[in-house]
């Protein structure tokens, strides 16, 4: 966007003032103070951005007016005018387009999308925006450039760097606050801390299992006595007890060896005499009960009775009851028989009523075989008539088909169609075959043509050849002629040279022959071939005649069509396919269509054959006297009933001659059965009127009675017998038990049995006393049980009375209290070691602390190694972090650092930011880095002049130009510094930028104007209109006229530049990092665009450091005559001449001056002053 | 015929160490960790018993009596009186932990618990139960190299008491093989952890390792040997598993084209053969990850390490394995991708200055003065003068820095190369827990 026009209507001082023909590059607007310059610049910021608290006081206009105005812009070619007007806080703004336009402009189009802040910091600015760099960060121009630690891969270098920066902090942590590290270690300390006492709590187990076992010592020997004690008083005890037990037994085993004189009875013989005696008793009883049991049973047999007769006829008897069975199937059979006949018989009457049959089954037989005919021969027409049925439409179906498919074809008979289509695949074939040929005889034709053509032109021969056999017959000549002259000179008489020129001259003859021969060999063999080529392009050409023929006769055969002869032909090969495979269906037709017919005879001969069959049929049922129209179905049925009622008949017959026969067995054998009866003498009531089974069942009855009353004699019979032998038995037993008596009484050596008793009654005394003293002994033995052995305790008794006893008793029972009371104490020593041991060993705490160090020493070494990790990938970075401060900057700070050396001519070289920080630093040419705020006010309004400057230019480079409106930045420049901040704004404004300049300068509205730069004066206020103060045109060659005022600017620029590579140049050496930037192999996201650098040109090759010519503008001061003590206006004296003493930037100047006190007194701050020895030095 | 002579060696049973480094076990897993190193230890004398075996012969590290504590104590007291009662004799070679003399006086050793000697080699002769005859030539030892002449010499010359079992132990390798003709037929060995028989034949040399795993490095069974001698042929070794937790690590090379899903059931199936092999016992995992250059920055951004530590523990917890998944590690890749360094950004600069000599001088110069510092033991103040941000620091933890720096200086550039890189590489996740995962796989790179 230009500004082209700016008309306020009414805003701060100004009413109805235009500024018009604004210059589309530089334009300087000169006022006095108070003349309304910042209002000028105000209303183009409040026209652009509307009302801002800062900007409310020029509202309401002093002046009245309507409140606004109007920019009237350049946009693209298009002329726009911008409106904006004030009603109270209210603004109304508008784009009106204006001619030239071609498109609707809007408000981000118009400041292409540039806020209010950085259009007042950047674009607009007056002196105190100028002077505050931190107005300039916050706006979005400061990521511009402070761009460095953000924006490349969307990594943010700053961040990362912090991120590891608070991990390491976390990790070290500081004195006051431990970081992981510390707190590790400090855990770690504490569980050494605890292990230590927790191996003291080890040492105190072992002195306790020591202890521990001191004390088992102990008591184990106390348990033993304590256990004699007890022993010893347990035998006491016992001894006291069994005293008096002990004397009776004694007593006992007196009075036994006393006894023990007595004569001894056998052993045993008491007992057996006694049982002896006992047996006779026994057996005399036996024999006198078995005696009186035999009378008993004697008496029983005789009373029972028995029938003898019976008995003898008992086998006849059994073998008739035997037969009852056979009876009793006799009469059942004989039952059934009559009654099956006489059902048969009533069924065969019922039958003969309801059919009223006449004819036998022998005459209704006759009609079985024409039946069978008739029947036969009508099924045979049913089937023929469903196979022709079927035949017939198969047949329409086939016909359907192979009509529709002909249908498709647009033909009715598929043979003609089949020729048809066959005769155009053969035509086409033919036609494609032909036209082939045509075009193979055609190429043929033109290839001989060719040849033809080729041969005419070799028929003359080719320059080449003509040209050797020039050359050839030349030669040839030149021989021929040298010959001659030759035998001229052999006739002058050198006839030693005579045979040489004839040799010469024969040479030159044959070759003058021989080129003649071979021309005229070539064109013959020429001339041959062309009419051999003519001739064969003659028959080609007939043949070519005749293939045409035969194409457009072809042609005329086939219909016309547009397609190609390809699709033709494919189409045709196509209808022909689709034809043929119609064939298949037509002969499948036409042998059905022979079927049906075939069907159709057989079926006419079956109806025949029928209706034959039918006429003998009927005679046949005449002949019987039946209905001729009887169906046959009616004359099965009736031949059946007739065959039915025989087989009944027959069947009747034969049961009741069956049942007859039953009857009589039955008679003859019932009058066998009385007569049994009757001689066996058994009574059986009404015997001629009883059944023959009744009477064999009461002679069965009989035979089981007498059977039974045998049976029970027989048994008492043999009961007496045994008796008898038992008796015989207890006889002999008693004859030996008497025997045995003797012999015992004997053995004993007493006379009776009475003197045994005697001796037996001693013996029974004395085996009481044993009794009793072996009870007494085991009581004793069983009261001292375990306490001690029996020897033991009668050692105790033997010679001791209870008293002694009792005393020796109270003695140990006081030695086993003492004992047991240590015992006692002892046992709770051992058990609270026990307890306090067992607790020590079920303790985990050692082994969770040993883990717990173990792992706290895990992690300890894991975050040492984090933290060296985390430490040396922050020295890398450190060094990236250096490498983009010396050589990385962004692409906005190396244009200031340009523009920063044009502004001080070199002295300051470059503008650069920390990657860590927003702010800018400067460089000199030294290579010293100094923060913004210790510069002079005069060269830090030139860094931040550069830093606008640059903005500018990378805005611009992205598509945004507005109109730069600068209000007096210049007021604190010296002469030297404005000018040269005169000729960078006049270049900047070359460059395609539109600059307008406010100044109540007088000198600097002059230096712009002696530039070339048209310079308005403000009205007085009231005013409508500025003043041009041109003074002259600046068309007239400007750059003739600054060229002859010194150096261009263009070269002052090369001249910083080379200075500044040589800059760079230095610094690279000094860094390594910068060299090894400097090969970038590949590139994977493009930075953003710097600058191109113009070549520079090498400024010399020694290795130091190129001298920075700081002080060429002193040089130029004083060459310009410009005295130290310049009052701002000496560029006004600049003169032509003043070029010719020009000395390039890059060469050493060693003239040196004393800045002015004007400009340190002005400056007010600390200025860079030079030492004796040309060095420089900073004051405070 | 001899009798056969029967007898178990076990060595490096470390009653007095935990297990190391797994900060955040569970607790059920913390309990069982702890006491697997008892529980071994009472399954050697169980065994010992159950095969009626003729003597027990343990071969040093046994345990530190100092730092082992009442309940070691108890229960080595505890199992030599059960193997006493049962007539097994044991003889005890001391190691680099429990040297002759340092089983405390307060509670003597059993007669039947023979401890060698460590100046000296000890010579004990007896007869076993069965009639055999046994001259166990022995030595208490440091784990150092042992030379096998000093024994050979106690053992004298072959064809002596053709029916004598001569066996040696000591605790440390063997300086050199025995020669095959010698007639000693066994030499029991300890300290090595990793059960190991460098030479087998009619002659044995064999350490049986620890009996229960303590660290990654010792993954695998453990248990003891039960030795059978006959007099005439070789030993018959037999390996009889003792521990209670099994420890194995694996690695796994990531192919690009595995999906996540592949992997986790290849880690199952692993686990699942794992826990078959190892029973009732607890088994502990580490998983270590291995990816090319091009895939391992994408699986270390997207924290792949700790979706599956978090996955395959919640599966321990809910009983679906038991496999307690310690760690799961991304092996850092020994290079970067080819084209990171050459790339113009931040972190093509960041990689060519790592690569730098002079970055190397920086750290070694860094080196030195931390070195310097943690030798000469400055005060802090002194240290804080000179602008050690490291002087804060305990003495110790200096001292662990510089011999960390010292150690592997290779690694840890190379791994502060792969930390700078993934900030770098614009989609780092700069949440809490991204330092920490990185940090993870870095380390295990170092070590």
């Amino acid at each position: 966007m230009k500004l082209d026009r700016l008309n306020i209507r009414g805003f701060g001082v100004w009413r109805d003032f235009a500024l018009e023909d604004i210059s589309g590059e530089a334009e300087i607007i000169y006022g006095e103070n108070e003349a309304g310059k910042t209002t000028l610049l105000e209303f183009v910021r409040a026209v652009l951005y509307g009302l801002s608290p800062a900007r409310e006081k020029y509202l309401p206009p002093v002046s009245g007016g309507r409140p606004g105005g109007e920019l009237t812009v350049n946009v693209s070619g298009g002329r726009y005018e911008v409106c904006r007007y004030f009603e109270g806080p209210v603004s109304r703004a508008e784009i009106r387009s204006q001619e030239g336009a071609v498109r609707r402009l809007t408000w981000d189009t118009l400041l292409g999308d540039i806020d209010e802040a950085t259009f007042n910091n950047v674009f607009a600015v007056g002196l105190r925006e100028l002077q505050e760099l931190a107005t300039l960060n916050d706006t979005e121009a400061g990521a511009l450039l402070y761009n460095l630690a953000s924006g490349f891969d969307r990594v943010s270098l700053v961040d990362v760097s912090r991120n590891l920066q608070r991990m390491k902090a976390d990790l070290v942590g500081t004195k006051e606050k431990p970081g992981k590290l510390g707190r590790l270690s400090e855990r770690r300390d504490e569980l050494k801390e605890e292990l230590r006492i927790l191996s003291l709590a080890s040492e105190e187990w072992l002195r306790l299992a020591g202890q521990h076992a001191a004390v088992e010592r102990e008591i184990e020997k106390l348990e033993r006595d304590s256990r004699a004690y007890e022993t010893e008083s347990r035998r006491l005890d016992l001894a006291r007890a069994i005293l008096p037990r002990w004397q009776e037994r004694e007593k006992t085993r007196k009075r036994l060896t006393e006894l023990a004189t007595t004569p001894d009875v056998p052993a045993g013989a008491v007992a057996r005499l006694t049982e002896i005696n006992e047996q006779i008793d026994g057996i005399k009883q036996t024999i006198a009960g078995q005696d009186a049991e035999m009378s008993e049973l004697t008496r029983q047999a005789k009373a029972i009775p028995l029938n003898e007769k019976l008995w003898r006829e008992t086998p006849r008897i059994e073998a008739l009851a035997d037969q009852r069975g056979w009876f009793a199937t006799l009469a059942e059979q004989a039952e059934t028989a009559e009654h099956e006949a006489r059902r048969l018989e009533a069924e065969l009457a019922q039958r003969k009523n309801r059919s009223g049959v006449t004819a036998t089954p022998e005459k209704l037989g006759a009609l079985r075989g024409p039946l069978r005919e008739y029947k036969e021969t009508g099924a045979e027409v049913k089937r023929l008539r469903r196979r022709l049925a079927e035949s017939e439409r198969e047949e329409a179906a086939q016909r359907q088909a192979a009509a529709d498919s002909l249908a498709e074809q647009e033909t009715d008979d598929l043979n003609e169609a089949l020729k048809r289509a066959g005769q155009r695949v053969s035509l086409l074939r033919r036609r494609a075959k032909c036209e082939d040929r045509l075009a193979e005889l055609e190429e043929q034709a033109a290839g001989l043509r060719e040849e033809g053509q080729s041969l005419v032109e070799r028929v003359i021969a080719p320059p080449w050849v003509l040209l050797a056999l020039g050359i050839f017959f030349s030669c040839s000549a030149v021989l021929l002629g040298m010959g001659g002259f030759s035998f001229i000179l052999a006739l002058a008489g050198s006839w030693d040279l005579a045979t040489q020129g004839i040799f010469l001259m024969l040479l030159g003859f044959v070759g003058i022959v021989g080129t003649y021969l071979l021309r005229q060999g070539y064109e013959r063999q020429a001339a041959r071939q062309l009419d051999e080529v003519s001739e064969q392009l003659r028959l080609a050409e007939a043949d070519v005649d005749d293939a045409e023929e035969e194409l457009h006769a072809i042609e005329s055969r086939l219909p016309y069509s547009s397609q190609p002869l390809d699709e033709q032909l494919a189409g045709a090969q196509k209808e022909l396919e689709e034809l043929e495979q119609l064939v298949p269906l037509e002969t499948q037709r036409q042998a059905t269509q022979s079927n049906s017919h075939q069907i159709r005879q057989e079926a006419a001969a079956a109806t025949r054959r029928m209706k034959a069959a039918q006429e003998k049929w009927r005679a046949q049922l005449r002949a019987l006297g039946l209905s001729p129209r009887m169906r046959p179905s009616q004359a099965v049925k009736l031949i059946r009933s007739a065959e039915k009622m025989s087989e009944l008949t027959r069947r009747a017959k034969s049961l009741r001659e069956e049942a007859d026969d039953r009857r009589g067995q039955i008679t003859a054998l019932a009058d066998r059965v009385r007569n049994t009866a009757t001689g066996v003498g058994v009574e059986i009531l009404d015997i001629e009127d009883a059944q023959p089974l009744v009477i064999i069942d009461r002679l069965l009855e009989a035979i089981a009675a007498n059977e039974a009353s045998s049976q029970e004699r027989e048994r008492l019979r043999e009961e007496i017998a045994a008796i008898r032998k038992r008796r015989s038995t207890e006889r002999k037993k008693l004859k030996q038990s008497l025997i045995r008596k003797k012999q015992t009484l004997k053995s004993a050596k007493v006379a009776s049995e009475a003197e045994l008793s005697h001796r037996l009654a001693l013996h029974e005394e004395a085996g009481r006393l044993r009794t009793s003293e072996e009870e007494l002994t085991l009581e004793f033995l069983s009261a001292i049980d375990d306490v001690c052995s029996e020897d033991e305790i009668e050692q105790i008794l033997h010679g001791h009375d209870e008293a002694e006893l009792d005393a020796r008793y109270d003695a140990v029972l006081a030695d086993f209290d003492r004992v047991h009371s240590r015992l006692k104490s002892l046992y709770e020593r051992r058990g609270g070691a026990s307890q306090q041991m067992k607790t020590m060993v079920e303790g985990k705490r050692l082994q969770e602390a040993q883990f717990e160090l173990a792992c706290i020493t895990r992690q300890l070494t894991d975050a040492v190694d984090e933290l060296l990790t985390i430490d040396t990938a922050l020295a890398g970075l450190h060094r990236v972090k250096s490498l983009y401060e010396t050589s990385r900057q962004p692409a906005t700070l190396m244009r200031a650092s340009e523009f920063l050396a044009m502004l001080t001519r070199g002295r300051y070289l470059r503008v650069w930011t920390p990657l860590t920080e927003e702010t800018v630093r400067v460089e000199d040419a030294k290579g010293q880095s100094l923060p913004v705020d210790v510069l002079s006010t005069g060269a830090r309004e030139q860094v931040f002049l550069a830093l606008r400057l640059a903005l500018i230019e990378n805005y611009a480079e992205r598509g945004v130009r507005l109109p730069v409106i600068l209000d007096d930045v210049l007021v604190n420049f010296d002469e030297i510094r404005a000018k040269s901040a005169i000729e960078t704004l006049c270049e900047f404004a070359k460059s395609g930028h539109q600059l307008l300049f406010y100044t109540c300068h007088l000198r600097l509205a002059e230096m712009f104007r002696e530039r070339g730069v048209n310079v308005r004066r403000l009205p007085a206020r009231g005013g409508t209109k500025a003043q041009t103060l041109r003074a002259e045109s600046v068309s007239n060659s400007q750059e003739t006229r600054l060229a002859s005022k010194g150096p261009s600017s263009k070269t002052l620029i090369a001249g910083y530049r080379r200075a500044f590579a040589a800059k760079r140049q230095w610094l690279a050496a000094w860094w390594p990092a910068a060299s090894y930037v400097k090969p970038r192999p590949k590139r994977k996201s493009p930075p953003p665009e710097p600058r191109p650098t113009p070549p520079v040109p090498q400024p010399d090759r020694t290795p130091e450091p190129t001298p920075i010519p700081e002080d060429t503008w002193f040089d130029l001061e004083r060459i310009a005559g410009v005295s130290s003590s310049g009052n701002g206006h000496a560029g006004r004296h600049f003169t032509a001449d003043s070029s010719a003493k020009w000395t390039p930037p890059t060469a050493p100047i060693h003239v040196r001056s004393q800045p002015s006190e004007r400009d340190s007194s002005r400056d007010g701050i600390a200025e860079d002053a030079w030492s004796s020895k040309g060095e420089l030095v900073r004051t405070a | 015929m001899p009798a056969a002579i029967r007898f178990l060696h076990a060595a490096d049973l470390h009653l007095e160490g935990a297990f190391r480094g797994l900060a955040d076990a569970p607790t059920a897993v913390r309990d069982r960790l702890l006491e697997a190193p008892f529980l071994a230890a009472q399954r050697v004398f169980e065994t010992a018993l159950a095969e009626n075996v003729d003597f027990v012969l343990l071969c040093g590290d046994v345990l530190r009596p100092r730092d082992a504590g009442p309940r070691a104590l108890k229960l080595l007291q505890k199992h030599f009186d059960r193997l006493g009662a049962a007539g097994v004799r044991i003889f005890w070679v001391g190691g680099a932990v429990d040297p002759p003399g340092s089983w405390p006086e307060t509670l003597p050793l059993p007669e039947h618990v023979t401890v060698l000697p460590g100046e000296r080699v000890g010579v004990e002769s007896f007869s076993t139960r069965e009639g055999g005859f046994v001259r166990l030539i022995g030595r208490s030892g440091d784990g150092q190299p042992v030379k096998r002449e000093a024994f050979e010499r106690m053992a004298g010359k072959p064809g002596g008491k053709g029916d004598e079992a001569i066996i040696v132990a000591a605790h440390g390798p063997l300086a050199s093989d025995p020669p095959p003709e010698t007639h000693i037929a066994y030499w029991a060995l300890g300290g090595a952890h990793r059960r190991a028989t460098p030479v087998r034949g009619r002659v044995a040399v064999h350490d049986s390792g620890t009996t229960q795993a303590r660290s990654f490095a010792e993954t695998g069974q453990h248990g003891v040997t039960l030795v059978t001698l006959d007099g005439v042929s070789k030993p018959q070794l037999k390996f009889l598993p003792v521990d209670d937790v099994r420890v194995f690590g694996e690695t796994l090379e990531l192919a690009p084209t595995l999906t996540r899903r592949e992997l986790r059931r290849h880690i199952d199936d692993r686990m699942s053969a794992q826990a078959a092999t190892a029973g009732n016992r607890l088994c502990v995992a580490r998983w270590r990850l291995s990816a090319s250059p091009d895939l391992a920055p994408a699986l270390r951004r997207h924290h792949l390490t700790d979706q599956l530590l978090t996955e395959l523990r919640q599966a321990f917890n809910r009983g679906d394995t038991k496999v307690w998944t310690a760690e799961v590690a991304l092996h850092a890749p020994r290079q970067m991708p080819a084209d990171w360094r050459e790339e113009d950004s931040f972190r093509g600069d960041f990689l060519r200055s790592m690569a730098e000599r002079k970055l190397s001088e920086l750290l070694a110069g860094r080196r030195g003065l931390i070195a310097a510092e943690a030798e000469s033991d400055q005060t802090e103040s002194a240290s804080a003068a000179e602008g050690d941000e490291f002087a804060h620091l305990p003495a110790d933890v200096r001292r662990l820095i510089q011999r960390r720096m010292s150690s592997h200086p290779r690694d840890l550039k190379r791994n502060a190369a792969l930390l700078g890189a993934d900030l770098l590489s614009g989609d780092a996740d700069y949440s809490h827990a991204a330092p920490l995962t990185h940090a993870t796989g870095y380390q295990e790179a170092a070590s």
